[in-house]
């Protein structure tokens, strides 16, 4: 079967599936986010389709992970012509609106905009209906597919908690696995699924935007300890949510790091803040160790994660580039992300890996992540051997996600950068 | 050939198509068909109808396409669906 044909068997056994759940007096309400392209699931399609069922206050959705992207289904026993008047006016009214798909289907007919009175969709490129760009193909994909990044990018930028959401989404929607948490595979984790991070993404995301709340004007020192006490406070929640699971605590620290710099001096080089407010880490070395970082930086010449913070994240800083260069070079936006997390695989000394295999393995996982960074078809082998080895870059993919924010929140169009 | 036995393909889904076919008592193609941008490409739409028929040599049949702007290539593929499973 081609890859268009299974494509479309696979939408019609969805569709039906919806269709036999439904009862008279009920309808089925389907969710997908409008991304043009055969994979069509990553970490910005995921981002919007939470955002928008989050603003929808919508509950008890079953929710699928495959080629489609992420789809939802839900029942309902409201009035169908109510409902999907409810989801147009969000459609047309919210900034991702146009992004994601609603439909209402019943037992005898899908509800469209027809039904209720309401003009075609229009493209989100240019004013024409949806449908006559569509069919035109008016727009190329890679510009149809630029169109919604960008369209993201614009709505988290500035905004520490959605771009934070979206750098964690983009992190745990990256396949391969190499051993990771992901929407089809829980990797080498037994105690955890993709669910697992979902609920931990929703419980911390919002305490970003309290970095805004801190005095810029207290010393470094304070500035730091209330960094610090807002990190504990998120990692409190984050295990909340997730049971007692660790889920967030590497990109926790980093994300508050980075943005704490930000906001104590907006004018000053980003490095430099993060040097200075690091600073106040040293004291951590002489305590007794309760981190594997820690741990390991005892133990063995390695750079934890504390000393890229004291060096004012300057490798990671470096390393945007190939975040950017990859979202140009790959057509799949997902394979950006997988060949930039191969890139942080091969430079971080990450203390996950260490933990449970060494630093021998370490030192071997690094090297293979360094030589197939961009060798896509060694990836999937690559991820298979990561799972033999009973490893799970953690760590790398803390970095990765702190990429995404220094893209988004920083960047303008991906061309200009904005902090020194 | 003719269709004798009903079958469908497709769904109700944007940028997709169903289509049902029928046996039709009069021995002639009947084309039934609506469509959100019937007035843009009704013409074009028509024409991969008949055009895919004719592949199959479909000579009677009634063929209900009810289009939520698929491109020409998914009302192509589900056509051909429902013509196979219609001949199976």
């Amino acid at each position: 079967m081609t890859k268009l044909t299974n494509f479309l068997a696979q939408k019609e056994k969805n569709f039906y599936k919806a269709q036999a759940m439904v009862s008279d007096n009920q309808s089925v309400l389907m969710f997908k986010v409008n991304y043009p392209s055969l994979s069509k699931l990553n970490g910005f399609t995921m981002f919007v389709f939470y955002e928008c069922i989050h603003t929808l206050k919508l509950e008890d959705i079953d929710i699928t992970y495959s080629q489609h992207g992420i789809e939802g289904i839900m029942i309902s026993e409201e009035d169908p012509i109510v409902l999907k008047q409810r989801f147009v006016t969000f459609e047309n009214t919210h900034p991702l609106g146009r992004l994601i798909d609603i439909d209402v289907l019943t037992k005898h007919k899908m509800i469209g905009r027809i039904d209720i009175n309401e003009p075609l969709r229009r493209c989100y490129l240019c004013e024409n209906i949806a449908h006559v760009c569509i069919v035109n193909q008016t727009h190329t994909t890679v510009e149809v597919q630029q169109a919604f990044i960008d369209r993201v990018i614009d709505y988290c930028k500035f905004n520490k908690e959605k771009t934070a959401a979206l750098a964690m989404y983009c992190e745990c929607a990256t396949t391969p696995s190499f051993g990771r948490v992901t929407p089809y595979t829980s990797g080498i984790h037994s105690d955890m699924d993709i669910s697992t991070f979902i609920v931990s993404i929703q419980s911390i995301a919002p305490y970003f935007n309290k970095v805004s709340d801190i005095d810029p004007s207290l010393s470094d020192k304070q500035y730091f300890m209330a960094l610090r006490n807002l990190g504990m406070c998120m990692e409190e929640a984050m295990l909340k949510a997730t049971n007692n699971i660790n889920t967030h605590k590497g990109f926790i620290f980093l994300a508050l790091m980075l943005f704490g710099a930000y906001h104590k001096y907006p004018n000053q080089a980003l490095q430099t803040s993060i040097k200075q407010l690091a600073l106040f880490l040293k004291e951590d070395f002489d305590l007794q160790p309760d981190t594997a970082g820690l741990e390991w930086s005892k133990k063995a010449d390695i750079k934890s994660i504390r000393h890229h913070a004291l060096e004012g994240f300057s490798e990671i800083i470096k390393t945007q580039n190939t975040l950017h260069k990859n979202m140009k070079r790959y057509e799949d936006i997902n394979d950006a992300f997988a060949s930039t997390l191969l890139t942080c695989m091969s430079f971080v000394d990450d203390t996950t890996i260490l933990k449970r295999a060494g630093l021998t393995t370490l030192h071997t996982i690094q090297q293979k992540a360094s030589t197939i960074s961009q060798d896509k078809e060694k990836w999937e082998a690559f991820s298979k051997e990561c799972i033999a080895y009973n490893i799970s870059p953690g760590g790398s993919a803390d970095v990765l996600a702190l990429l995404v924010i220094l893209r988004v929140f920083f960047y303008d169009k991906g061309e200009e950068i904005l902090w020194k | 050939m003719e269709i004798k036995k009903a079958a469908q393909a497709g769904t109700y889904e944007s940028n997709d198509v169903y289509v049902q076919l029928f046996e039709n008592p009069n021995h002639t193609i009947d084309i039934q068909l609506t469509s959100v941008v019937i007035k843009q490409f009704g013409e074009q739409i028509h024409q991969v109808i008949q055009k895919t028929l004719k592949q199959f040599d479909i000579t009677s049949c009634i063929i209900v396409v009810e289009d939520k702007g698929a491109l020409d290539h998914v009302l192509a593929a589900r056509i051909e669906s429902a013509i196979l499973r219609s001949l199976s």
